[in-house]
This record gives structure tokens, sequence and C-alpha cells, in this order.
């Protein structure tokens, strides 16, 4: 955590909104990914993260030390797990109205809209099979497996933001790895293996 | 396709991202040169780890910060810090002092108590002696003479002091007796003070007085009736001597019971504070 965090939350937990806002914007992103991928919705990963930033500063008093942002994600985790039983209960998933068509497509919410038409055409359809592969997954396995290669956290910090230990952490990194490797592959969606 | 253990798949995952030991690290480079359905798998995964890390970051629909008016802790008058602290002393404060008024005054009333009794006796003491001179009118200036108006109290032989001395140069001839005693004029509880402001000393003066002499006997009875004036009088400077070291007493240890009663309401105030601060909170 730099020192401009720590200055940060503690601001915040004199009550200045605005410092907690600073955080915010340092960390809407990772936030919003993190929800969006594990969600595959767009409105409900930013209702999770909306509520997620909100909880996040009713109880910033709880925070102690280490990494803020995995603290923040332990929140948006667990927001995550709350909808996604919601869905399963009312038996539907944002991921088959994904699949179906619907304009709420993974593609739309990429930021890289340079590309080519072909290569953007291309890249949108990895990355919708990518979503929907990370889909298929244990809840647990996909929030390693974002948290670590799409999000790029150290093993540490995936283990404060889900409350495990690390071995914990590399056994379901490594599962959620096969099971992803093995629904591309099963697409002809992996580049062809070199060695 | 090589059928891999899960062992060997945790293995492969923990290389990807750097977290073998060099040892370790050895190792799976041996396995992977004699094995080539591990080596495949291995530049499998490797693929699918590099295409999650090219992908694009996902871009927020709006801004997540947080409006000030809605979010701003409303910090109440009593959760405020040092308002809160002042208001909980204030109340303890105000009720030390209203409890400490109290008890004195129901000290005062107690220790008033016997000589309400003693007014109360004296007054029907009086009373008797005036039926007594009423009823008999002739026998009252003789009586005086004698011990009728002889005043066994301090107080009695100031109040006749002035009358009593010119009373005995005259050869008897003695003011009412009823004057003194008389309820309207020479109220009974004023005649107690001015005799509590007279020391032992000048009381013992007085007394010795020669003016005073044929009035005062302080420790004689002079007649029956002067019995019930003097042992009351008697009863009530013993309580006055005794009666302050208790209630000095009492009020300490008020005031410790109310230290400690502050203390605990202080501690407990701010247990609820911060318990309901928490709880807010959450």
């Amino acid at each position: 955590m730099t020192d401009a965090e720590r200055q940060w939350v503690s601001a915040a937990k004199a009550g200045d909104v605005e410092a907690f806002n600073q955080l915010v914007r340092m960390y809407e992103g990772r936030v919003y990914g993190l929800a969006y991928r594990m969600l595959g919705d767009s409105d409900s990963a930013a209702d999770v993260a909306q509520d997620t930033f909100i909880s996040a500063f009713k109880a910033i008093q709880r925070f102690r030390e280490g990494s803020f942002a995995a603290w923040l994600l332990r929140i948006a985790t667990n927001a995550c797990y709350d909808v996604l039983r919601a869905q399963k209960r009312r038996r539907t998933t944002s991921m088959d109205q994904m699949l179906a068509g619907d304009d709420d497509s993974p593609g739309e919410q990429f930021e890289d809209q340079s590309l080519p038409l072909d290569q953007h055409m291309i890249n949108r359809e990895l990355q919708a099979a990518i979503q929907a592969g990370l889909a298929t997954l244990p809840e647990d396995q996909r929030a390693v497996l974002i948290m670590c290669d799409i999000q790029g956290f150290a093993y540490e910090e995936i283990a404060a933001a889900t409350d495990t230990q690390l071995g914990t952490v590399k056994s379901r990194l490594s599962r959620a790895r096969a099971k992803l490797r093995d629904y591309l592959k099963s697409r002809e969606l992996l580049p062809t293996a070199e060695r | 396709m090589t059928l891999i253990s899960e062992q060997q798949q945790e293995l492969l995952s923990a290389a990807l991202d750097g977290q073998l030991s060099a040892a370790e690290q050895a190792q799976l480079d041996q396995q992977l040169e004699h094995d080539p359905g591990l080596a495949v798998e291995f530049a499998e995964l490797r693929s699918m780890q590099a295409l999650l890390q090219d992908l694009p970051p996902v871009r927020p629909p709006r801004s997540f910060t947080l409006d000030p008016a809605l979010h701003a802790p409303k910090r109440s008058f009593w959760l405020s810090g040092w308002t809160r602290w002042v208001t909980v002393v204030g109340v303890f404060a105000l009720m030390l002092t209203v409890g400490l008024q109290l008890t004195n005054q129901a000290e005062q009333s107690m220790t008033m108590a016997p000589e309400s009794r003693i007014l109360s006796t004296e007054s029907a003491a009086v009373q008797s002696q005036q039926n007594d001179e009423s009823a008999n009118p002739v026998a009252t200036p003789m009586d005086t003479g004698s011990g009728g108006a002889a005043m066994p109290t301090p107080e009695m032989a100031l109040l006749q002091q002035p009358t009593g001395g010119a009373a005995d140069t005259m050869g008897g001839a003695y003011p009412p007796p009823a004057q003194p005693y008389a309820a309207g004029s020479v109220p009974m509880s004023d005649t107690l003070d001015m005799a509590r402001s007279i020391s032992p000393e000048q009381a013992t003066a007085l007394a010795g007085n020669p003016l005073n002499q044929p009035l005062i006997e302080p420790n004689r009875t002079s007649s029956p009736d002067t019995n019930e004036l003097e042992q009351p009088v008697l009863k009530d400077q013993v309580l006055e001597q005794v009666a302050p070291a208790p209630a000095a007493e009492s009020e300490s240890s008020l005031l410790l019971w109310f230290s400690i009663a502050l203390v605990l309401g202080v501690g407990l105030a701010f247990a609820m504070g911060y318990w309901f601060k928490l709880h807010k909170q959450a």
C-alpha cells in the first residue's frame, strides 16, 4: 500500500468521503472487472461494484493493515457470491443471456476499440469464449483465476481476498487453469503449443 | 493427451507464476525434457495464461464514487467526541451536586428532629406553668422568688439578666415570669439560638456573676417544674457536640459512593457509545 493510499484510508476512517473517493477511482476498474468476469453481466457487475464501495466505506474502520486492494476485493468477491446464489435461486443466469446474443456482450465492455475490424471481431469472439469458459468454472476457482491471471494479484493477496491459505489458492488456481485450458482447447481457441 | 497427476498439474501451475524454488524448478525442467506430454501440457497452460493476461481491461460503465451528501457520516451531537464527554461529565456532576444537596438537607432535618422534640417539651412545660400561674395568680410572685423564675439554663439566665439583677436589688420585685416564656413575645427557637451563640466560658461567667446568682444555678434544680426544662436542653447540648462527626463521615462516604458512581457511569457511557458506533457502522 502506498503512502497516498494510507493517507486516504486514514482520512476515510475519519469520515472524509472525498478521500475515500480517491481510493474508489484507484480501484473501481479492478472491482468492476472482477465483478464483470465473475458475473458476466455489466448491470449486475455495476451494482456489485457500487455496493462494494458503499460497504467498504461503512466498514473501513475494520481495515487495519495489509493490502487495501485485497480487502476491497474480498468484499467484492463475497458480493459476487451473493449475486450468483441469488441468480441460481431465480434459475436465470446472465451468461445464458449473453450467449443468446444479448446486446450486453462482454466485447462491448472492453476498452481497446482501436484494432482493425477483423482483429476486433476475432478478439471479441475469443473474449466471449473466455468469458463463457470462466462461467463454467466453480465460483471459488473462477475468482482465483480472475485475480491471478487477469488482474495480476500475487498469491498472498489472493489468499487474503478469498480468506484462504496459500495452498488452497495454488490448488484452486491449478484446477481452474486446467479446466479453462480444456474448455478453450475443445473449441480450438487455444493457440497451438509450440515446443 | 497425456494424463498428468494433480500434483504435476499444481507444479506446472506454480511454475507458470514463478513460484517454484530453484530445486523444484530444476526437477521440473528435467521432467519436461523427458516427458513430451508434460511439456505440451505446460505450453498450453502458458498460452492460455497469455490469453488471459492479454485481455483488455473492462471499462466501468460509470463512476462508483460516493456522493458526500449521501454517504458522509452523520455525526450526531451525542456521538461527537468532546461534546459527548462534556455532556456525560456534566450530567454526573449535576447528579453529584443535587445528591449532596439532598443529603445535606436530609441530615439537617435529622439533626433538627431532637430540637423540635425539645421545643415541644419546653412549650408543654411553659404552657403548664402558665396554666398554673393563671390558676394561682397570688402564689406566683412568692414562687418566683424562690425558684419559679430561677433559670437553670444559660439561655434563660441570659434572657433574665437585665431584669433579674434589678429584681434582686429591689428585694424580690420580680418581673412577670410569664414574659420570657410568652409564646408570642420571644420565640423559643430564638432563645435557643441565642443560647447556642454563648460559649461555655461565657455561660459560666454569666452564672458566676453576683447579679445572676439568685437567678442562675446551672446544676441545681430550683423547682420540680424546672426539671423538665433542664434535661432536654442538656441533651440538646450534647447532641450538638456529637452530631457533626457522624455527619462528616456520612458526607465523605456519600462523596465516595458518588465518585464511584461517576467513574462507573462514565465507563458505561463510553462502552455504550463505542458499541453503538460499531453497531451503526456494521
